[in-house]
Formats: C-alpha cells, structure tokens, sequence
C-alpha cells in the first residue's frame, strides 16, 4: 500500500494531504503543533475563538475540515526529528516516545522562519522576531508588549503591525529597510498587474497604522537595541541605509520603545530534506540555500517532495499551489517516475505555479537584504545566541583560516546550540562574507545532525503507536 | 603530475600530526583527504586524553609517551587547544569489575600512574550527583585531559601549511601508482601525486585502501553513536567510563547487537557528551537511529537520573576502527617500499602528538623513540588464500 508522509500542516502540507487522500493514497500528515494550519492559518485554542470569525479564519477552518478524510492520518504534536540518506524512513517523536517511521513518498512542506539581524543589543529581552510577535497575537491573543517598533522587511511587517496595533498596542515604528519603491522599474511592474487584492491588503494595514499615529519608514532600521538585561528592552537607535543596508550614523535618531520586533524576510527551513542528502542550492531571491526541484517538486532524492516556503519564499498562496501540485504528483508516481500522461495531467497546475512566481521574484526583488546589514554587529555583539559567540570570535576563526560556516562552527561552537545554526548560520556567512569578500553562496551550509530539534533525554523511553494505533506501516 | 617528499593519507587527529611533523622537519608534504579535516571519526570523538584505560603490556608505553607531549604542544602550536585537566573514573559495572580494577590499579601505579580505588562511599564524595547505587566503586585517575579536537587538528593543520604543507580536502585516493613492489603515489582527482613515502592514517578505511595495495590490513570498525546534551552546568566532574570495555574487547561477536556502553564527558562549555552505542558493521556511515538514542540515554539516566529533563542537540555516528589483538599498525610495511602505516589506534588523541614525531624519526633516522616491533603489520598472520 502506498503510503504518502507529509511534513507540516501549514498552507503547503493542507493541501498536499487533501490532494493526495482525493487521488486515492493513504496519507500521514505529521504536524508538530497542536492545532493544523501551521503559521498563516495558526489558529487560537477553542476556548479562546471570538463569536465572529474574521475571513481569513472561516477560510482556515473550511480548509482544515477537509482533513476529515478516511485516507488521512493526522498526528498532532509530532515532530519528525531526523530523516534517513534515501528519504523515506523518519524519527517520529510525540510525548515519550521516539520511532522510526516509513512512508513510499515524503512531502516536506516545513516552512521558514524569521532571518534575524545581529545589532548591539538583540539579544535583550523584549526583542523578538516579528514571526514570534504573529504568534502571540494570533495563537494566544497576547500582546508581545505596549510600545513597540517593527524593524525589518517585507510585508509582513505592515501585516504585523496592523494586527498589534487592532490588539491594542501602541506601535510607535514600522522601519522597512528595503527603499523598495526606488527597485519598481519599467521592467518589472507589469508583475505587480493583477495583484489588486495583494496591493489592498497592503494598503489597508498602512492606513490601520497611519491612524494609530505608527511612523513608517522606508530605507531605515533598527541599529541598536537599548536596555538591559534586567529591565528590558527601553529603547532604539534608528538610522537610514544607504543601498547597501549601510547605516549613515550622523543621521541617527534614538526613539523610546519597550518591543523590539525584528524580520528581515525568511529562511527556508531545509533541515530534513539536507539530513536526506537533498541536493540544495544558494538562491537569494528564495531566501537561501534551497532544494533543487524537478517540475513536480521532487527533489534530488526520488520520491522525496519539498514544496511551500520551505523549498523557497513563496507566501502562502504558492505554497498551497505547490502543495496541491506535490501531493497529486506523489500520489500517481510509480516507482518515483512520473509517466508522460500524468505529466500532461498536471501541466495546467504547473502553469497556475507560474503567474505566482513572477510575482514571488518581484517581491523577493523589492526585499532582498543587503549586505551592509552584517556592519550593524561591533566586535562584542553575540552572533551565535545558543552558544554566545561574538564577532571577535569569528573574526579570529577566519583569521585562522576558516572559510566556510562549517569551520567557523567547529572552531568557535557558532551553530552548535539548540538551534544547529538556524539563526546563526545567515550571520556567520555574513561575517565570512564581510571579511574575505565571498559570497554567501561560498560560505556553504552548517553541518545538520538529528535529532533536528532539541529532544529531552526523558522522552525517548517508547517506540511509538501501534499499527492500530496509527503507527509504523 | 606533482611531486612531493610525502604524502600523508587521511586528515584525521593522527595525519594532521604527521603531516605537521613531517613538514617541521622540512619535507614537503601534501595531505589528502576524501572529505575535510576531521571529519571521519576524529570529530565524533570527545576529545579526552586518556591513560587508564590503556591496554598495560603494549599501550601503556606508548600513551605515557604520549601524554608527555601535551605539556608543551600548545606553546609549540600557538594555538589555544582549550587543553584542560579532566579526570577519569573507571566505574565498576559489575561485581567482576572491582578484582579486575584493583589488580590494574597495583599495575598502574608501578608505571607510575596515580590511579586510586574508590568504593562507593568515597565515589559519591568524587561526583555526588552519579547514582553510586548503580555501581560497585570506581578506579579514578586525576590527571587526564581533555582538549577541543577541532583546535588540535586545525592548529597541527595551520602550522603544517605555513611549513609549506599542501591540504587537498574532498580529494579521495582514486588509485595507487605501483612498480615492482614499491609504492610511488596516489591518483587522485587533481592527477597523479608522486612521493617517496606513502603514510596511511586512514582509520577504519584502511582495509579497504589495503586491498587497493595488494595488501591486507585486518582492521575492522564498529559503527558508534553518541550524543551532546545542552548547558547543564557542573553536574559531573569527571570522565565515566565503563570498566567492561577492556575484559570484553571489541570483537565481532562482542558487538553484533546494538548495545551502549557507559561513556559520559563534560565538556568545558558545560554540555555534556554521553555514549557509547555500537554495533559491528561493514558499511561507512555518519547515522545514528532511535534504537541508539534510547540505548544511549538509559544508561545515562541510570547513571545520571538528574539529566532527565536535558535536551539532545545532536546525535551522530561514527566508524571506530580496532584490530583483533587491540594494537595499532604503525610503520612500514615488509614487500611494500615507500609505504607506513598509522591506523587503528584506542584512545586516539593522547598519543595523536607522539605518532606524527614517531612516523617522522622512522621516516628522517630509521630509527624511533618508541619500540614499534609490536605493533607492525608483520605481527598478524597473512589471511588464507
């Protein structure tokens, strides 16, 4: 019996599963969360729903209903924390239990988290990640604080910023660092032709945060934190960029703030489809280092998929586009070949994917970091939070010779906390980069070991369901 | 086509040090290796400098030897090793264990090692948070080391190339260039690299590189696991190591089955490295599995039931090399001219310095510091046709 796993239960994974169940195979659907949506469709607790939900939220769960199907098996609250060199069997982990899990086709659809910036103070508290800002909103209905300036760039930040100040906050900045309007050309604002229910969107949040008095900056960001460790965050020190994202400090204001929330784009989270031995390349515009993919979505290694913003920054319309297109191609794959009418079947989806990517490398245009972000660090700034590793340190492991973020991380321990790098590695490269004059895509990839998450030593005691149960096929 | 006065084979602890040796005493040296620099079982390794656990008739010469150079190979690298005391304790698993420990403990001390016996009482004294309970006492020795296994290999690498030795990483030996039973290069990738001496210190890769040869070396390997725990703090103080590994030596039998071994190590930045789960296999791989995890974890929660709530970063695995009779191969090798070996070595890092100036005498003088006739390829038996 084929048996397809599919990786994440956001927009991609939704519908790869729905997709996949409708052509006839048994799919598991694996989700670390508690609830299904994954970050654009993250839901509150039950208890916590308001009597009106908003569009976006009807829409959520008329998505998340269709999971309702014989053919799927959706397991809450498990993570998958390694995956094997042929890309089929996977650790499973839920509650006490770690086991091994085989499916005939797996579909990672994983998505992407925050790219930070390393300034003088970042690591204080009170600043955050704009995507851990989303969750508190959207999740909990907390307010990540009562003053707060959003630094950063791409849309997101507008979004954000809306959804803090109808929470109730106070947002005193939105800081985009991108002057992305001097980047719309004659070439390529034809993308931008039909996107009116995108542009509104933008406009609405802008006009939320103008009423409730947010200064919003293009071409400015966020140089340094104020604070201490004790009392938080207080502060900010705000400049303009130059082109290359470097600050012009005579120009530099210092503004009042108890939040920090900070996004510069996204990194594709790539951990699962590496440890499998995925073949994956440096591509700016999608974020990072990224999987190779064939029209179908498959990557190097047969019968492993990777779609949504985990294979590329795409947004959550591509990645259900691409989900759709992954888990019907997975579904009438035979023997991980796709035969020329399946291929004719599937060429309108493949084309729906295009119109969406023109638009995709426009954007990723508009709001692609610049390296002059990589000065905003002095030499006692931490670059690798996990393991407290500053610039100076870093400077010394590629004074010794070190060249790419693997060597730095074996000569400094930058990447080898809990989070194998996901931060630091960006930062790293970015130091590397600033010093030696390579480009990132040079810098090559930190070395990933499972469990891909931090695993407690208590919790691995079982070896997971039953085939009753729905465990191991 | 290049040529060089050698060519040292693996850039793992003990080929680093060659080749800084080597090219210290003017040779002009390339080292090869199929992936980067320490990236083969060096790296899984914790980096301890061990001496009590040494095998006593034909080890322990060599590893007393061989610790004596750390005390000044930091200042003779100029490079932070993150060197460090760490003391070791030998814990007895079994009733067995105590006659065996305190019987090794008179023969270490008359080779002048202060190793001591400590009953349970006096353990819990030593490391008050180890379950002694579990325990029947332990052989402690106070003074073992434990240094940053990426500094000692990149500093021996560093200070190799600037005496003019050439590093050539993801460069695998694609084939060796024989005439008339002597060995005069390698093929690789970048052409054929021509040198007088040939140095294997290949590992657990070594039978397969002697097959290439003409040649056999009986090394085979078990397939390690281990783990890294998150910033604990100072919750043990010293090296737990189970004193079953030397009764019952590697042997294919030994380790057919996954099992783990007590093997727990602080590390200087307050983590913690916990194995050892291994089993014999015949096939390279970097993987560890949920069945070593959980092995590896509850011998650590029996030893350490406060580790409960810390967090894996990261597993890997690793090929262990060892050999039937628990010796290395070290130096040449008879009906093969140009060829020295230096593979298969227990408790690597502590005699790591002692093998590069060992191989360096052998190949400069002819003759060494260190008695090698035991641990020659000659000693073995060839297989049966």
């Amino acid at each position: 019996m084929k048996r397809i796993a599919i990786v994440g239960a956001g927009p991609a994974g939704l519908q790869a599963a729905i997709a996949a169940a409708q052509n006839g195979v048994e799919v598991t659907l694996i989700d670390g969360n508690t609830q299904p949506g994954g970050q654009y469709y993250r839901q509150p607790p039950a208890n916590f729903r308001p009597q009106a939900p908003s569009k976006h939220q009807e829409k959520a769960a008329a998505l998340i209903a269709r999971l309702d199907h014989d053919r799927i098996n959706y397991l809450s609250q498990t993570r998958v924390l390694s995956i094997s060199a042929d890309g089929r069997k996977m650790w499973l982990h839920r509650g006490h239990d770690l086991w091994e899990f085989e499916a005939t086709a797996v579909i990672l659809a994983t998505g992407a988290y925050d790219r930070p910036a390393a300034f003088p103070g970042w690591t204080l508290p009170g600043v955050m990640s704009v995507g851990a800002a989303q969750t508190a909103i959207k999740g909990q209905r907390v307010l990540p604080g009562k003053k707060i300036l959003l630094a950063g760039t791409g849309p997101l930040l507008l979004a954000a910023g809306a959804n803090l100040v109808w929470g109730g906050a106070e947002v005193a900045f939105v800081l985009e660092a991108s002057n992305f309007t001097d980047h719309i050309t004659s070439k390529n604002w034809s993308a931008l032709w039909g996107q009116w229910p995108r542009l509104r969107e933008g406009a609405n949040y802008l006009l939320a945060l103008r009423k409730a008095g947010a200064v919003y900056r293009t071409g400015w960001s966020v140089i340094k934190a104020l604070g201490t460790a004790e009392e938080g965050v207080t502060g900010a020190v705000i400049a303009p960029l130059d082109g290359q994202w470097q600050p012009l400090i005579e120009k530099a204001e210092k503004v009042e703030c108890d939040t920090i929330c900070i996004g510069y784009g996204f990194i594709p989270e790539t951990a699962l489809g590496r440890l499998a031995g995925a073949a994956h390349g440096y591509q700016n515009e999608l974020g990072g280092w990224v999987p190779q993919r064939d029209p179908f979505l498959q990557t190097s290694v047969s019968g492993l998929y990777a779609v949504g913003d985990g294979a590329g920054i795409g947004g959550a319309v591509l990645s259900e586009l691409e989900g759709r297109l992954a888990g019907t191609a997975a579904s009438l794959a035979q023997d991980g070949e796709h035969k020329p009418e399946f291929k004719r079947k599937l060429k309108p989806q493949i084309k729906g994917l295009e119109k969406e990517r023109k638009f995709q490398k426009l954007y990723s245009q508009l709001f692609t970091p610049q390296p002059g972000m990589h000065s905003w660090a002095q030499e006692d700034t931490v670059i690798c939070r996990c393991e407290n590793v500053n610039r100076a340190a870093i400077e010394s492991a590629v004074v010794l010779g070190a060249q790419t973020i693997n060597e730095v991380k074996g000569l400094t321990r930058a990447g080898m906390g809990s989070c194998q790098g996901r931060l630091c590695s960006h930062l790293v490269a970015g130091q590397i980069a600033r010093l030696t004059g390579k480009l990132h895509a040079d810098c090559g990839l930190s070395s990933i070991r499972p469990p891909i998450n931090p695993l407690a030593l208590a919790d691995v005691t079982g070896r997971g369901p039953t085939i009753e149960e729905g465990g191991e096929s | 086509m290049s040529t060089w006065d050698a060519i040292v084979i693996g850039a793992g602890y003990i080929g680093c040090s060659i080749s800084y040796y080597l090219s210290r005493a003017g040779l002009r040296v390339l080292l090869l290796d199929q992936g980067g620099i320490g990236v083969g079982a060096s790296s899984a390794n914790y980096g301890n400098i061990q001496v009590q656990d040494a095998e006593l008739e034909y080890s322990l010469p060599m590893v007393l030897a061989g610790k004596a150079c750390f005390n000044t190979l930091s200042e003779e690298l100029e490079s932070d090793l993150e060197l460090r005391t760490l003391g070791c304790l030998l814990i007895a698993e079994k009733e067995s264990h105590i006659a065996a420990l305190k019987d090794r403990a008179v023969k270490l001390r008359a080779a002048g090692v202060e190793a001591a016996w400590l009953n349970r009482d006096e353990l819990h004294k030593v490391e008050p948070n180890l379950a002694v309970e579990q325990t029947f006492g332990a052989l402690f020795n106070p003074d073992e080391m434990q240094l940053n296994p990426f500094k000692l290999m990149w500093a021996f690498v560093y200070q190799a190339q600037k005496q003019g030795c050439v590093v050539q990483t993801n460069s695998p030996v694609r084939g060796f260039i024989l005439e008339n039973g002597r060995l005069l290069g390698v093929q690789t990738d970048q052409g054929q690299q021509y040198a007088a001496v040939t140095i294997l210190a290949t590992g657990a890769w070594s039978k397969q590189l002697g097959k290439q040869l003409g040649i056999h070396i009986p090394v085979s390997h078990v397939h390690g696991q281990a783990a890294v725990i998150g910033f604990v703090g100072p919750i043990l103080r010293n090296y737990l190591s189970s004193a079953a590994f030397f009764e019952e030596a590697h042997s294919d039998e030994g380790h057919a089955r996954l099992s783990a071994t007590l093997a727990i190590a602080p590390t200087a930045h307050g983590n913690l490295l916990l194995g050892e789960a291994s089993e014999v296999v015949d096939h390279f791989s970097q993987e560890s599995s949920p069945e070593g995890i959980r092995a590896i974890s509850q011998v650590a929660l029996r030893y350490l039931p406060a580790l409960g709530s810390a967090n894996i970063l990261r597993s890997w695995g690793a090929p262990a090399a060892f050999t039937a009779d628990g010796r290395p191969y070290l130096g040449p090798v008879d009906d093969l001219e140009g060829l020295f070996l230096a593979v298969a070595f227990k408790s690597t890092v502590v005699i790591t310095p002692l093998i590069g100036r060992v191989i360096t005498q052998l190949i400069m003088e002819g003759q060494t510091e260190l008695d090698i006739r035991p641990y020659l390829l000659s000693r073995t038996a060839p297989p049966p046709r």
